[in-house]
């Protein structure tokens, strides 16, 4: 299923499930902080979404290798490469 | 027989290219495989360079012969996406393997991408500079939250099931590129993407090697504003089309 799709689709289920407990609120007898969680309900999932996928890109951003030996050893055979094919006569 | 094909596509690497091609020839012509029959070419699709990078294919040829080093001119700069079809038009290999000509992607990770894909007859196999023993060099803290936030909006937009979406060194079963490059419409580095994205829908297994980035020695590395405005749009593309 096209991606668009499925989100549309998980979307739209999350906000009947709300939507349905807002209609209900009275029902659950809830206290004052229960009914204020419930009423932006929405409004925390985005800002919980947000902040983990800043922590996320955080970590991976902080653990993105760096290759000083790869650039070292590619250094080292460029000289290398070049002497040799120097040697064998390349023009280049 | 021919097993493994090269696909070098150049656009002005004239000082890159044939220390490429003497590192392919230290890795592969001299390796563990050599012995066991594995055989290679390398296909230089060259985009009519202005500084005549072609002239310079003609003397690796010189030195290597022209079964090994093959030359696909074309007349000017053109797609990425076409540079493959046209150098499969010419492979000879049941495999493809694609890289970069200015020296970020090591030939030598190509031992490595041999070996995962007998380990599971993968259908692909992608190198990863996000995973294990991956990395990268010379990339300041910019670039990489750019790429690192880039990759994460795919990642959980697309669930496409590779960690490095946006890298070009990877090697294909030969009628899979096929298929693949005929279906990929976008370009710069949504091309790369929507390959892996659309091999996921199409359910063809893909496995993958840490490779180190070392970001061109020679030249102009580019990431610039349009680079993102044009990824981004090519992401919502795939995001509502596949």
């Amino acid at each position: 299923m096209i991606k668009a799709v499925e989100w549309l689709i998980g979307g739209v289920a999350l906000l009947g499930i709300w939507i349905t407990a807002l209609l209900n609120l009275r029902s659950f007898q809830l206290s004052s902080f229960e009914t204020t969680l419930i009423l932006y309900l929405p409004l925390w999932g985005v800002l919980s979404f947000g902040l983990i996928s800043i922590g996320i890109i955080a970590y991976r951003t902080a653990t993105l290798r760096d290759c000083p030996e790869a650039a070292k050893e590619l250094t080292l055979q460029i000289k290398e490469a070049k002497a040799d094919l120097k040697r064998k006569g390349l023009k280049f | 027989m021919v097993a493994y094909s090269i696909l070098l596509p150049t656009y002005n690497e004239r000082e890159n290219l044939p220390l490429v091609v003497w590192l392919l020839m230290k890795y592969l012509g001299d390796s563990e495989y050599a012995t066991t029959g594995i055989s290679f070419e390398i296909i230089i699709i060259d985009d009519n360079s202005p500084d005549k990078t072609q002239e310079v294919v003609k003397e690796l040829q010189k030195l290597y012969g022209e079964e090994k080093i093959v030359l696909l001119p074309r007349e000017k700069k053109l797609g990425l996406g076409t540079a493959y079809i046209h150098g499969l038009k010419h492979a000879r290999g049941d495999y493809v393997i694609i890289m970069d000509a200015d020296l970020s992607h090591h030939p030598k990770f190509i031992l490595d991408f041999i070996r995962k894909q007998r380990e599971a007859d993968y259908d692909i196999v992608s190198g990863s500079r996000y995973v294990e023993s991956g990395g990268v060099f010379g990339w300041d803290l910019k670039r990489k939250v750019i790429s690192r936030g880039a990759n994460y909006v795919a990642q959980v937009l697309l669930r496409p099931g590779a960690s490095d979406l946006t890298g070009s060194f990877r090697l294909y079963k030969r009628d899979v590129l096929e298929k693949l490059v005929k279906s990929c419409i976008s370009k710069g580095y949504v091309f790369q993407m929507e390959m892996l994205v659309r091999a996921n829908r199409a359910g063809y297994s893909v496995g993958e090697v840490a490779i180190t980035f070392v970001d061109r020695v020679y030249g102009q590395s580019k990431l610039g504003g349009n680079e993102i405005v044009s990824y981004a749009t090519g992401l919502l593309k795939l995001f509502i089309s596949t």
